[in-house]
C-alpha cells in the first residue's frame, strides 16, 4: 500500500476526529454556558476565586451535587411569619444600633438556612450552598457580609451598614419565599 | 420633681412620708384639702396627657415606621415628622383645653372663696410642674 491508497482513509480518519474534537468542544462549551447562565455573576466569581475556568466549573458542579443531597424544604406559614416578625423587629432595631442591627440580620439568616436544611457551616460554603439555590441573591450576601467584615475592621458609615440590611434582606425574602423554592429544587434535581 | 409627684394621688401615701422637711411638713399641714384637691385634679390633669388607648396606637404606628428606615430612610423621617406634628396638635389641644378648664374654676367667679381659690392654685401648681416634668 502506498501512501496515495491510504489517503482517503487519512482523510477520514481526520474528519472524524476533527469532528469529535468539535464535538467535546461544542459540549464543554454548553456545559459552560449552562453553568455560566445559572450561575450568573458567582460563576464569575469562582473562576477569579480558583484562578481557573476549569477548576471553577469543577467547583461549580460539585456544589451542585452537594446541594441536591441536601434535605432542603421550605417553611411552614407559621415559621415564615416567625421569622418576617424576628426581621422586621431587627430592622427597627437598627435605628438604635446600625451594628449590631446587622450583625443580626446575618445571624437571622444563618438560622433560617439551618431551619431549611442547609448544614451549618462558614460563611464561605453557606454562601457556597446558597448559590445553588439562589446564585442571584449570593452578590449581595457577600457585599452585606463584606460591608459587616469591614465594620470590624475599620468601620462602616450608617450608609453602608443600611445596605448591608438591604442585601441581606433580599436574600432573607428569598429564603422564606416557598413557590420559588419548589421551583429552583426541581430545576436543580 | 417630688412636689409634684406628692401631689399625684397615687403617691400620696409616700408624700406623707417625704424626706424633705418642709415639704412633709406642708403636705401634713393641708392634707384635708390635699387630698380632696388631689382626687380633683387627679381627673383634672392626668398622668398623662394622652390616654393609653391613644398612647398605644401613636407607638405602634411609630414602631412601624421605625422599621421601614432601611428601606426607605427619606420617605420615613417624613413619616415621622407627620406622626410627630399629629402627636403635638393632639397634645397642644389637650393642655388649651385644660388650661381652659383651670380659668373657669375661678376668672368667672368673683365670689370664690378662699378655700377655693386654694385648690385653684394647687391646680395651677400641679398643671405647671406636669409641663415641668415632661
Amino acid at each position: 500500500m502506498n501512501i496515495q491508497s491510504l489517503l482517503p482513509y487519512l482523510i477520514v480518519a481526520a474528519v472524524v476526529i476533527l469532528a469529535a474534537l468539535g464535538i467535546a468542544l461544542v459540549i464543554s462549551r454548553i456545559k459552560s454556558l449552562k453553568l455560566r447562565k445559572k450561575f450568573g455573576t458567582e460563576y464569575d466569581y469562582t473562576v477569579q476565586a480558583e484562578g481557573d475556568p476549569k477548576k471553577a466549573e469543577q467547583a461549580l458542579k460539585e456544589r451542585q451535587k452537594r446541594v441536591v443531597k441536601l434535605d432542603i424544604h421550605p417553611l411552614d406559614e407559621n415559621a415564615r411569619d416567625r421569622y418576617n416578625e424576628e426581621w422586621m423587629e431587627i430592622q427597627a432595631y437598627f435605628v438604635d444600633e446600625p451594628k449590631k442591627a446587622v450583625d443580626q440580620a446575618n445571624r437571622l439568616i444563618t438560622e433560617v438556612m439551618i431551619a431549611r436544611g442547609f448544614p451549618v457551616a462558614d460563611f464561605e460554603q453557606r454562601a457556597a450552598d446558597l448559590s445553588v439555590l439562589y446564585p442571584e441573591f449570593v452578590p449581595n450576601y457577600r457585599n452585606a457580609y463584606a460591608i459587616a467584615k469591614k465594620n470590624e475592621q475599620d468601620g462602616s458609615s450608617t450608609e453602608e451598614l443600611r445596605k448591608a440590611m438591604v442585601y441581606y434582606h433580599s436574600l432573607f425574602g428569598e429564603l422564606l419565599s416557598p413557590i420559588e423554592t419548589k421551583e429552583k429544587e426541581l430545576e436543580t434535581a | 420633681m417630688d412636689q409634684n409627684t406628692n401631689l399625684n394621688p397615687e403617691t400620696n401615701d409616700r408624700a406623707v412620708q417625704s424626706t424633705q422637711p418642709m415639704e412633709s411638713t406642708a403636705v401634713r399641714q393641708f392634707e384635708p384639702h390635699e387630698q380632696i384637691q388631689e382626687q380633683e385634679s387627679g381627673q383634672k390633669i392626668p398622668v398623662t396627657w394622652l390616654d393609653q388607648d391613644e398612647i398605644n396606637q401613636l407607638r405602634s404606628r411609630w414602631t412601624s415606621i421605625q422599621a421601614q428606615f432601611v428601606d426607605q430612610p427619606r420617605s420615613t423621617v417624613e413619616q415621622a415628622e407627620a406622626l410627630v406634628s399629629e402627636a403635638v396638635d393632639r397634645i397642644n389641644h389637650l393642655l388649651a383645653d385644660l388650661q381652659t378648664s383651670l380659668s373657669e374654676q375661678w376668672c368667672n367667679h368673683e365670689d370664690a372663696s378662699t378655700e377655693d381659690l386654694l385648690c385653684t392654685i394647687q391646680d395651677y401648681r400641679t398643671f405647671l410642674y406636669r409641663l415641668l416634668d415632661h
